[in-house]
């Protein structure tokens, strides 16, 4: 086959593996670290709202984490904007497909967070909760989902939200609605949190986890049915960018 | 925009130049995409999961021939449904109900042992999780053979939640051996129970064997998982449509 | 560090290696340390709950551990009285519907081994009657080391758990040592710890192994996304030409074994376990325990709480229809003990027993036989700010509940329950 159009001067692109696996590895640390943090003390030190001991151990850490998550997400979504694409009918199709591969290591995280939060950490909540007496809206295994891992889950999506739509061309062009189904599922979260606390707070003491309580949180985890539509949109211009051509274009 | 383009050469058509640079790409992509679903699946699936069946699967004194047996096939055909879906009409792969039940599975199992072995120090013979893996495998293969969304719903759905119960029941029968404790019988789930204290857990909160005990025969089990089945067929067809609606590529067109 | 020839010394570079290996080790012995911590619980939730629901729910009294230092595998006794309010509140759901005497202990640091109420085991849930008396029992085995604060608890449906007061019990010996067996009716002996769970492992795993294996087909394949991403766009309407006959064989085959394993399977269970019994639940009866007439009736005439002095002072009219003198030993509310200690002598147990041991000033008592008389409690003390019972003001429904503990001249000891609303003074 030949393909003489195409610049072969530069080997075509890989996957970010390094910063990929820096990322992971830093995701990784941070939650392990929580995790045992969480294990050590949450039975002990956790156990009481109204304690010295609770207000240094895990109200310090939710003060200190939300303006840390919040500066943070802002300033890599900031810095993404600011240096955004202004000339997509211009990148080349080696640039557009490392730019894929990309997104796709930016979804591969957002697909780590999920896991850790929605599987481990929901399921320490439901395990902590179930063996001790609720005395406030930010339990420990509350503090680590809702303020840790919600908020990490929500910066993955909104970053690779982001530089999808201001680095690849076709996604500049218009808005992926599966891919902001996907991103809304986590933010929306949050305002189901008010509900879930106001529930528990007012009219639900038990603590049955698959309570109708918690089936707000569930219908916004179904956000993700989209990816399907998302992968859809990311294979078809893969296919595109990775034809290899017969003939020389003309 | 103000600021004018700066000259740069035309855009190439392609990003690959050979079979064998094509090759690499399409390996590449397989690289990322693979554990991004299996990831996903595990992170979607033990959440809704977890808030739909929750008690059910997490304790062994909950899985009773009422309820569980109704709640589990309701809430597990539904990745298998959605994503079922998307990976036959997209990639003709007949494997989302083994993958999704799979990926679910896995991490329970993490899960139970680090939440509720390590965390909250429960044995692990009161926490294991429900084996679910052959109902995604005859889905699969019910796919595969008939090539058909209407028959998988039909026989799958059907058969998804037939078979909760016999599938589970080498793992829960000697839970639900007697034993006798002061004067009262239980089984041995019961008994780990009670004795093992869930203080946020009290008894009347299990969601167990509720009804009128108004039991024809005594075939408690077999009208549960019938009647699951049936409702499971519905079930699963209203899942692949929710996949098909997923699988959509829909683009806005954007506001500014 | 670097030698003359500009580069690193091969002795340097091995000690940097080995204090980065010395710095990870400390890393993780320090995760490892924190993983072991003892445990220390902290005492739980029940400063939380508003004081109108602690004062107005359930009394709990007489609260007995037999030990507060044991090992593990050693048993413990927790025993006492609890008496469900008369002046339950109307927002929250009664312990005349649906209850449970549980146990509060961070996750099950200790296991039960046998827990009553008058008398009846509580294995089931009950119902409480308001105003009726109620001596309890639990008889705990000490399952993981560590310091804790155990209460008893009753969980009432749709209202969540009501805690009583809580003694620090201390946990020796090891996790490892520890051992719950029974014995099943069909006479096999059994460890709780870890029956069955080699076998549902087992199968578990069987399960995950033989599901892996199906894509191990598939994965046969590769790429295998886009490829066939590519061709099932090509070929459109005629996708399914995409499934060979040799899929469609090894599908058949797949089928086939799965619900022969899930057959046999069963049929295997059957056969090894043919007696079994679906899991029991229902409601028991407890009656409430039997008491002599009271002597001692009581009115709440006035409950007045003065916010700076942290002053409780509630006017009461006594009748006093026995045959000896009697006056108020004790106020308690909310699980806090205010003692008369003119009257009666309480030690608190541990630093967080909330008995305030001279804090109830009694006047114009005692009452005599066949008197009625108006008299007034004092009960003052710090408690009523540190366990935030202070913000009784802040509820909606300003009413409060107590007991009262009377004594006779003759030693006799008389339980009032005594509830209305409460009115803050500012100033």
């Amino acid at each position: 086959m030949s393909a003489t159009n195409i610049a072969t001067v530069e080997a075509p692109p890989k996957a970010p593996w390094i910063q990929l696996a820096l990322a992971l590895f830093v995701i990784g640390s941070v939650f392990a670290i929580y995790r045992v943090y969480q294990h050590s003390t949450a039975f002990t030190l956790g156990l009481d709202y109204f304690s010295e001991d609770f207000q240094t151990y895990w109200m310090t850490l939710l003060y200190a984490q939300l303006p840390i998550l919040t500066l943070l997400g802002a300033g890599i979504v900031g810095r993404l904007w600011f240096t955004r694409e202004r000339y997509p009918a211009q990148v080349s199709a080696r640039e557009e497909l490392r730019r894929h591969y990309v997104v796709l290591s930016q979804i591969l995280v957002f697909a780590i967070v999920a896991y850790l939060t929605a599987s481990i950490f929901t399921e320490a909540d439901a395990a902590w909760h179930q063996v001790t007496v609720r005395d406030t809206d930010f339990t420990p295994t509350h503090i680590g989902l809702f303020y840790l891992g919600i908020p990490c889950f929500i910066m993955a999506g909104i970053v690779a939200f982001t530089y999808a739509h201001t680095r690849l061309p076709k996604f500049i062009e218009r808005v992926s609605l599966p891919f902001a189904l996907v991103v809304a599922g986590p933010i929306m979260i949050m305002p189901n949190l008010g509900l879930n606390e106001w529930g528990h707070t007012f009219f639900y003491a038990e603590e049955l986890f698959a309570a109708p309580i918690h089936w707000g949180f569930v219908l916004l985890g179904w956000a993700t049915f989209a990816a399907g539509g998302l992968v859809v949109q990311l294979l078809t211009r893969i296919v595109e960018l990775t034809r290899v051509m017969d003939k020389p274009a003309g | 925009m103000a600021q004018d383009a700066p000259a740069a050469p035309a855009p190439t058509r392609t990003a690959v130049a050979t079979s064998a640079e094509q090759r690499r790409a399409y390996i590449q992509f397989d690289l990322l995409i693979i554990p991004l679903i299996v990831l996903l699946f595990m992170g979607i699936f033990s959440f809704h999961f977890a808030l739909l069946v929750g008690d059910w699967d997490y304790w062994v004194d909950w899985r009773d021939r009422r309820w569980w047996p109704l709640v589990t096939p309701l809430a597990l055909s539904v990745l298998p449904g959605v994503f079922g879906y998307l990976l036959w009409d997209r990639l003709r792969l007949p494997v989302a109900g083994t993958l999704t039940i799979l990926c679910l599975t896995f991490a329970s199992w993490v899960s139970r042992y680090l939440n509720f072995h390590l965390f909250a120090d429960f044995p692990m013979n009161m926490v294991w999780p429900s084996t679910y893996i052959a109902l995604g495998l005859i889905f699969d293969c019910i796919l595969l053979l008939s090539r058909s969304f209407f028959v998988t719903g039909l026989f799958g759905g059907f058969l998804f939640g037939l078979l909760v119960y016999p599938l589970n029941w080498p793992l829960l029968a000697p839970f639900q051996v007697p034993v006798e404790l002061h004067g009262t019988m239980l089984t041995v789930a019961d008994l780990l129970g009670y004795e093992y204290v869930r203080t946020a857990i009290p008894e009347y909160v299990r969601k167990i064997e509720q009804s009128t005990l108004r039991t024809f025969g005594e075939a408690v089990t077999p009208l549960t998982a019938v009647f699951a089945g049936f409702l499971n067929i519905l079930n699963t067809w209203f899942w692949m449509w929710i996949g098909y609606l997923g699988a959509k590529s829909v683009w806005l067109r954007k506001i500014t | 560090m670097i030698d003359a020839a500009g580069t690193p010394t091969a002795a340097k570079l091995r000690s940097r290696r080995e204090r980065l290996r010395r710095r990870t080790l400390r890393m993780l012995a320090l995760f490892y340390v924190l993983m072991l911590l003892p445990l220390v619980a902290d005492a739980h939730g029940e400063r939380a709950q508003m004081p109108q629901l602690r004062m107005s729910t359930v009394h709990w009294f007489d609260i007995e551990v037999s030990t507060t230092r044991l090992d593990v595998n050693d048993e413990i006794v927790v025993k006492g009285s609890f008496m469900p309010s008369r002046f339950w509140p109307e927002h929250v759901e009664s312990i005349e519907g649906t209850a449970f005497l549980n146990i509060g202990v961070p996750g099950p640091s200790f296991v039960r081994l046998d827990s009553r109420v008058n008398g009846v085991p509580m294995i089931r849930s009950t119902r409480f009657m308001r105003g009726e008396l109620y001596h309890f029992e639990m008889r705990l085995k000490a399952r993981k080391p560590g310091r804790y604060h155990v209460h008893p608890l009753i969980n009432v449906k749709g209202t969540g758990p009501i805690i009583g007061p809580g003694r620090w019990v201390e946990v020796g010996g090891n996790a490892a040592d520890f051992r719950l067996e029974a014995t099943t009716l069909l006479g096999q002996k059994i460890d709780l710890e870890h029956y069955g769970f080699a076998n549902a492992a087992w199968w578990s795993l069987f399960w995950f192994v033989f599901g892996l294996s199906w894509f191990v087909y598939w994965l046969l394949e590769c790429p295998i996304v886009i490829p066939r991403f590519k061709r099932r766009d090509e070929l459109g309407v005629d996708a399914d030409q995409m499934i060979t006959k040799a899929d469609r064989r090894f599908a058949f085959i797949y089928l086939t074994l799965t619900l022969s394993f899930i057959v046999g399977g069963y049929q295997y269970a059957q056969a090894s376990y043919p007696i079994t019994t679906p899991l029991q639940t229902g409601r028991v009866n407890v009656p409430p325990a039997e008491r002599p007439a009271p002597t001692v009736k009581v009115e709440m005439v006035e409950a007045r709480y003065r916010i700076p002095g942290r002053s409780f002072r509630i006017e009461l009219k006594v009748t006093n229809s026995g045959n000896s003198a009697v006056t108020v030993g004790e106020l308690a509310a909310g699980n806090l003990r205010f003692v008369n200690a003119a009257v009666s002598k309480v030690v608190p147990a541990d630093e967080d027993d909330l008995v305030a041991a001279d804090s109830l000033r009694v006047e114009n008592g005692p009452v005599q036989p066949s008197e009625t008389r108006n008299i007034v409690i004092y009960a003052d003390d710090a408690m009523w700010e540190t366990q935030r019972m202070t913000t009784m003001i802040k509820s909606p429904d300003a009413n409060v509940a107590a007991m009262l503990f009377f004594y006779g001249a003759d030693g006799e000891r008389h339980i009032v329950e005594i509830g209305g609303p409460m009115i803050p003074v500012f100033g």
